[in-house]
């Protein structure tokens, strides 16, 4: 009798544990995208460079070029130089984005000591972009033209990647016509990409 | 003289019939037709809770990363999903995969990201592979398969296992493809594997 017992005890366990077992099983899976808006200015090998990217108008070191623009009845100089600074990418994955441009005011620098020399002359609107570099997929409008004053310069869809903007340090101008005072004058122009 | 042996024979005669009988019972033994598909965390315990995390927010740049070189990302966190195992005894098995819709909640609409874009590549993370006798000659199992919301096939199989056998593979061989098109936001689903025994 007690022998029955344990056997039946036993088949009963076996079948119990068979019950347990699961023919199915399952598990999460959660995945978080970022929310990626990034623009970089980039070099000739299209890496944002250590150092931070610069335009110059230099015309100290280059007198006459700006002499005869004036001396024409004014017009737009091309930088003497620029430093790391060949082009602008960007990247979204956002459905819509744009860029805009901005700048500091202008801070004088009276570095020739000339007596009571003050700022004139050059303004925000005398520095001009006109982009010479196509823009890439994804990149759905881009200014012709633009100072810095600020505002739009560029819009797009969703990049799949970073994408030029077709633009860099070489296509920068400088607008004179002679009234400008002597001196040196400094800006930080800031581009930034924004989603709505 | 006659009475006096006749006790002693009665009583020769009686043990020789004790040593010559036999006795006989049955035994009744049901083994269950088993069988089973667990997954497992690291302790081989049934894996609770067990979940692929690809947390790209909290490291954008692997996102931005990815997409430049090739558009797959592994998973950022496995929790309790170091094996899946089955145990049959006998007959033909099958294993199959499917997943639940994902669930969007973000400022899109989730464009971008589809169920297909979630890859399992059998044992390229893990290191895992199935038990040799897991999968037996005439068998099968897929090398990769991608999510979807029907079922999917990735075993065939005629054969016991003979116990809990790994299918060699676990949360880390899961891949997520992304192309840079998916909405900011966060997504979800839940993978099921089921074991039949036609």
């Amino acid at each position: 009798m007690k022998k029955l017992v344990s056997t039946l005890l036993a088949t009963a366990m076996l079948v119990g544990l068979g019950a347990a077992f699961a023919q199915a099983s399952s598990h999460d899976v959660e995945i978080r995208i970022p929310n990626v808006l990034q623009l970089r200015i980039v070099n000739g090998a299209g890496v944002a460079a250590a150092s931070g990217p610069s335009v110059t108008f230099d015309f100290q070191g280059d007198a006459d070029a700006y002499l005869d623009t004036v001396n024409g009845g004014g017009g737009e100089l091309a930088p003497t130089s620029w430093n790391q600074f060949d082009n602008v990418v960007v990247f979204s994955n956002r459905a819509t984005w744009s860029v805009t441009v901005s700048a500091t005011a202008i801070v004088f620098d009276n570095n020739y000591g000339l007596a009571g020399m003050t700022p004139n002359g050059v303004s925000l609107a005398d520095i001009i972009v006109r982009p010479s570099g196509t823009t890439e997929t994804n990149v759905s409008s881009r200014a012709s033209s633009w100072d810095m004053t600020g505002g739009t310069i560029a819009s797009g869809v969703r990049t799949q990647g970073w994408r030029r903007l077709g633009f860099g340090g070489g296509d920068y101008r400088f607008a004179v016509n002679g009234d400008e005072n002597p001196g040196t004058y400094t800006t930080t122009v800031t581009y930034t990409i924004a989603a709505p | 003289m006659t009475l006096r042996w006749l006790p002693p024979l009665l009583v020769a005669a009686v043990l020789g019939a004790a040593q010559a009988q036999s006795a006989g019972h049955d035994v009744s033994v049901r083994v269950p037709n088993y069988i089973g598909l667990k997954i497992v965390d690291d302790g081989g315990n049934i894996g609770l809770g067990a979940t692929v995390r690809f947390d790209l927010e909290s490291d954008p740049d692997a996102y931005v990363d990815a997409i430049l070189g090739g558009g797959e990302v592994r998973p950022t966190a496995v929790a309790s999903f170091a094996d899946v195992q089955v145990a049959v005894r006998g007959g033909a098995w099958r294993v199959w995969v499917r997943a639940q819709p994902l669930a969007y909640a973000g400022p899109g609409s989730g464009a971008g990201l589809r169920l297909a874009d979630l890859v399992v590549r059998r044992g390229t993370a893990s290191g895992l592979a199935p038990e040799a006798i897991t999968i037996r000659p005439g068998g099968s199992i897929l090398g990769s398969w991608s999510l979807t919301t029907s079922w999917q096939r990735i075993v065939t199989d005629n054969q016991s296992t003979n116990g809990w056998r790994s299918l060699g593979f676990n949360g880390l061989d899961y891949v997520l493809l992304v192309q840079g098109d998916e909405d900011p936001g966060r997504y979800a689903t839940v993978v099921t594997y089921l074991l039949t025994n036609p």
